[in-house]
């Protein structure tokens, strides 16, 4: 037991080789949370002896009731090698693809990750999509074989077979690199056994091994294989190897400390000028620069309030700074600078670049914001969210009285989970709250529940979404006043445009000529590219098309306003609209601007823009949800019964070992019911967990009833309008 | 049958015989009350006139017009409105779709307070540019300060009407129409309006509590010009009888003067920059050149174009002007850059 106390962890971490900022990525139930806390049974937070069972970075009760980590937490763990010191930082990441908006962050905030993997099931759906985006930030992987035990005692193997078995799953994993890796790191970031960057175990029962181990300590396949024979000595195995020496020994060797990881990974993630003085010392992570940090994670702490943990990368925070959250431009003063140690919170009183502090009194902060301790930096990239909220849900609190408790609850639960979005309904004076899915909701009110607050909730409702499938007009429209006629065309918007748009990497704040190149480089017209009037964040843009005509300038604000309102509800069910490019072709603009002000033009511009999407085959987009369902294979008819009989698809079968794993696609409005009927057919054998995948066109054989029936709850008409109610002709 | 009737500027006491006539036989008379607000002491004096059916008619009703067609088409129909009626686009509109649909129409006209103030001004009507309202939601009003830039240009005077909403009851204030189009001027700098630029604020034309104040825009904004309507006027070249009839029948907060003096056209801004400067340049390179008999020749002619740039300019010929100085300029430019001589004088930088 290597136990420090906090001065002499500050003392290490002044030397900035000294330091890790690694993270661990895997899929649901391949033992991340096992392993992490076997990792830090041996800094000496918590004893070896419950490391097993206690999952401590599982902080809260429902994590440990569902056996899978929701909320990232953050540890500062211990570990020597070669007579060296390191302070490591291991930020835990939620492997649940639903929170994949917190995996991103958390990627940001580290140099390596520790890819778990199970030894049966090998590279999975979820451990690529992480790797990939790991991969993306710049983040180098080494892979952990977890579970070998289950190749003996399931799969029955030899030490020969395993080893042949294992090598498969890193071909598979190398497979990813290749695939997803920038040119420069497709070689060097490649696992392999030889140099230790591939280590095998088993998180249960603690013990673990790389070729570095294997060298030192003379262990082999055989050695695993005896020990769980009849009379073998699992423990004995542990002792000799234990977890934490293969895998930390495995991230001081391949992991960089953070100013080396700086130098290759702030061109990628940062897009300020490199050469000024911020960007300098950001590349450099240094201490005597201006403070930046990126925040990747707010937690709220019952007794301190809100607590803000990210990376810090250049300069030194100290207790009573004042510092600027650059995206919302306010200033707020860090009450304390604090440090993890496993599940507690050390106040250091300062900290400098490279490290991962924790910052109490920052009540306007949120994750994803850059705070600085000057004001003109370039904030780092807004993070790409993977998914949007696909469902809703109305919610208010059982006794009137708990509405303060209720809002206090919600206020806490979306200051840490930013992809929850909680709305007040303005007619009905709802609360509604929306998800990635039934199961986050469901995680959402059970967390709202747990503070004390009796809720009802309403049946959950499906986001839907419109666009159109093929291009149309010019057409027009007058204002009521019938002196202006605004002419507009509609196309579907290239999927990779609308995603630029959604994440931001395209805003109105970007420079002309860059987005002009931008989108020139995506293959637009460059009459188009320069001409852009507005991003619509959903996805959607207007072009000004129009050719020397008088009165744009003043004009444009009310006819932006009136496609906004299109955008935000489309004209069949008068859902969002996405993925819609919008050219503004002509104007005809009466004289005097009392006849061309928003009340005459921002009608003329909904009416024409809603009128020539009718006209633009438009569709009704449902949120897909992917599913992945683990089950007995005696079982998987039923289970391709279930996914089929949900107007789902199964997409593929796997065989390992004793179970199959199926993967499939069901439209989320056909998920409410999911968990009993899964139940039902499987005998409540099967696991199964499900993630937003893509909106996808409604079938047409369905498509009048859910248009009629959105419409209904809407207290619309069940036909949806046509064009001539919105098109004049002359 | 459809009648657009105007109300005048004097309230109901000022109709004149044969509208009452007509008021009174209509089965039914709309009053229009969204181009101006109509006082309750009117429309009850309006109600008394009427035998038929009397309905207010707010924006949405006249511009949609179905309702007053279709009545139209069988019964004798009034559209009356504050003014005269076919200054309003949107009566002339609703005239146009009358007509295509078989309506016969027949027209009242009556004072409009576009035309009766400029009178009451003492400005001549001949010399109205093109009016354009200011409106509270607009903001800059480039469209009223390039009307004002170009009726200044040829001399005009500039009318503005100020916003009236009557969903919201709202009637723009001339201070903060003043206040938008000294704003405009900081983003356009064309030397348009300020607050030195001389104003007429035109209150209430027709009624009896008209008020007409001239002056200053500075002192125009330490005055209360109390209810609602107002119009601005930015008066450009003035005749001297228009000075005369301004001191003496109106309100003058400072002595009149021609605001169009100091805002000159673009080309005219150009040419009084940009010659004396190619002249300068001119003068400096010449030296270097002395020995080089063609290149002598080439400053020779750029400065021939100089010349003709001025001459262009006093001849009104305003692209020729342009064309020529680009020209002497372009021809320095290159000479310059053979020598590797450089400057801040140059059109393009």
């Amino acid at each position: 037991m290597k136990f420090k106390a906090t001065e002499q962890i500050l003392k290490i971490i002044k030397n900035k080789e000294q330091i890790r900022n690694f993270g661990v990525i895997a899929h649901v139930d391949h033992g991340k949370t096992t392993m992490s806390d076997s990792l830090l049974a041996s800094s000496g937070i918590i004893s070896p002896s419950v490391a097993g069972q206690a999952l401590a970075l599982d902080s809260m009760k429902l994590e440990q009731d569902r056996q899978m980590t929701i909320v990232q937490a953050n540890v500062t763990l211990l570990y020597e090698k070669d007579g060296k010191d390191y302070v490591m930082n291991m930020i835990d990441t939620p492997g649940h693809i639903d929170f994949t908006g917190r995996v991103t962050r958390s990627l940001r905030a580290i140099d390596g990750a520790v890819v778990v993997s199970d030894s049966v099931e090998g590279i999975m759906t979820q451990t690529e999509t992480v790797t990939r985006q790991a991969l993306e930030e710049r983040v180098r992987p080494v892979l952990y074989i977890n579970k070998i035990d289950r190749l003996i005692k399931e799969l029955r193997l030899t030490p020969e077979k395993m080893q042949e078995w294992l090598a498969k799953i890193i071909l598979d994993f190398n497979n990813l690199i290749d695939t997803y890796a920038e040119p420069e790191y497709k070689d060097k970031w490649k696992v392999n056994i030889q140099d230790g960057s591939v280590s095998f175990g088993s998180a249960k029962d603690r013990w673990g091994f790389n070729a570095d181990v294997m060298k030192e300590k003379g262990i082999t396949f055989k050695d695993v294989f005896d020990a769980y024979q009849e009379g073998g000595d699992v423990k004995a195995l542990a002792e000799k190897a234990p977890l934490h020496d293969a895998i930390l020994g495995m991230v001081v060797k391949h992991h960089p400390p953070p100013n080396v990881a700086q130098k290759y990974r702030i061109p990628k993630i940062w897009k300020g000028d490199l050469d000024s003085e911020i960007g300098k010392a950001i590349l450099n992570c240094d201490d005597n620069g201006p403070a930046v940090m990126m925040i990747v994670n707010m937690t709220v702490d019952p007794s301190a309030g809100p607590v803000a943990i990210g990376r810090l990368f250049s300069g030194t925070l100290k207790d009573g700074q004042t510092v600027n959250i650059i995206d919302t431009k306010r200033q707020g003063r860090i009450q304390s600078v604090n440090f993890f140690m496993g599940n507690q919170r050390e106040i250091v009183h300062e900290l400098a670049a490279g490290n991962i502090p924790a910052l109490l009194g920052l009540q306007h902060a949120r994750a994803g914001q850059t705070l600085s301790s000057v004001t003109d930096v370039r904030v780092f990239e807004a993070i790409q969210y993977v998914s949007e909220p696909v469902v809703n849900m109305a919610i208010e609190p059982k006794h009137p009285k708990d509405l303060p408790k209720l809002v206090e609850a919600i206020r806490k639960i979306t200051i840490e989970d930013p992809n929850l979005v909680v709305k007040i309904n303005e007619e009905s004076g709802e609360t509604i709250i929306s998800g990635m899915g039934v199961l986050h909701l469901e995680i959402a009110t059970s967390l709202i529940g747990d503070a004390g607050v009796q809720i009802i909730t309403s049946k959950p409702l499906i986001n839907y979404r419109e666009t159109v499938k093929g291009s149309a007009g010019p057409v027009m429209s007058k204002s009521p006043n019938r002196h202006n006629k605004i002419l507009m065309r509609v196309e579907p918007l290239d999927e990779k445009v609308a995603q630029m748009i959604r994440t931001g990497q395209l805003n109105e704040y970007k420079d002309k000529k860059e987005i002009a190149k931008t989108l020139r480089e995506m293959g637009w017209d460059p009459d188009e590219a320069k001409n852009v009037l507005k991003f619509d964040p959903r996805g959607n843009i207007m072009i000004n098309g129009t050719k020397g005509v008088q009165f744009i300038q003043e004009s444009t604000d009310s006819i932006l306003s009136g496609f906004e309102d299109t955008m935000k509800e489309g004209p069949l069910t008068r859902e969002q609209v996405r993925n819609c490019k919008f050219v503004f072709h002509h104007f005809v603009p009466h004289e005097d601007p009392a006849h061309r002000g928003l009340s005459q033009l921002g009608p003329a511009s909904r009416r024409v823009c809603t009128g020539v999407m009718i006209l633009a085959q438009p569709q009704l987009l449902e949120p897909m949800l992917g599913v992945e369902v683990r089950v007995p294979q005696d079982l998987i008819g039923n289970v391709a019964g279930v996914i089929s009989g949900k107007r789902g698809k199964v997409i593929d079968m796997q065989q390992k070992g004793v179970i199959s794993i199926v993967t499939g696609e069901i439209p989320a409005s056909e998920t409410f019911d999911l968990s009993e009927v899964m139940r039902g057919q499987t005998a409540g054998k099967a696991m199964w967990n499900t993630h937003f995948k893509s909106w996808t066109p409604v079938p047409n054989s369905v498509l009048p009833t859910v248009v009629s029936d959105i419409r209904k709850r809407k207290g619309l008409a069940p036909d949806p309008p046509t064009a001539n109610e919105f098109i004049d002709k002359e | 049958m459809l009648w657009f009737a105007g109300l005048g500027i004097s309230g109901p006491d000022g109709l004149g015989i044969n509208t009452v006539k007509i008021l009174n036989q209509a089965d039914i008379v709309y009053l229009e009350i969204f181009t101006n607000p109509i006082a309750k002491s009117h429309v009850a004096k309006i109600k008394k006139l009427v035998k038929g059916q009397l309905k207010l008619a707010p924006r949405w009703l006249v511009e949609d017009g179905k309702e007053i067609l279709q009545n139209a088409k069988k019964k004798k129909a009034v559209l009356l409105s504050y003014g005269d009626p076919y200054i309003a686009t949107t009566h002339i509109e609703l005239r146009t779709r009358a007509s295509l649909e078989g309506i016969k129409i027949q027209t009242i006209h009556a004072a409009s307070g576009l035309t009766s103030l400029i009178g009451e001004c003492g400005l001549h009507y001949y010399k109205v540019g093109r009016p354009v309202t200011i409106t509270k939601e607009i903001k800059p009003t480039t469209s009223a300060y390039y009307a004002i830039y170009h009726n200044l240009i040829s001399g005009n005077h500039t009318l503005l009407p100020l916003e009236y909403d009557q969903n919201k009851n709202f009637f723009l204030d001339p201070k903060d129409a003043f206040a938008n189009l000294i704003s405009t001027e900081k983003g356009e700098l064309r030397k348009v309006i300020d607050k030195s630029s001389y104003a007429i604020v035109a209150s209430r034309v027709g009624s009896k509590t008209q008020q007409i104040t001239a002056g200053k825009i500075s002192s125009l904004q330490k005055i209360d010009f109390g209810k609602s309507p107002h119009t601005i006027i930015i008066p450009g070249k003035m005749h001297f009888t228009e000075v005369d009839a301004l001191k003496t029948c109106v309100n003058c907060l400072d002595e009149p003067f021609d605001n169009s003096s100091k805002t000159s056209k673009i080309s005219e801004q150009m040419i009084r920059k940009y010659t004396p400067m190619i002249r300068k340049v001119l003068k400096e390179i010449a030296p270097q050149f002395k020995e080089d008999k063609n290149i002598s020749l080439v400053l020779e002619n750029a400065k021939h174009y100089v010349e003709d740039a001025e001459k262009f300019q006093s001849e009104g010929k305003d692209e020729l002007a342009i064309l020529a100085i680009g020209y002497a300029d372009g021809l320095v430019d290159a000479l310059r850059m053979s020598k590797g001589i450089s400057t801040n004088d140059s059109v393009y930088t």
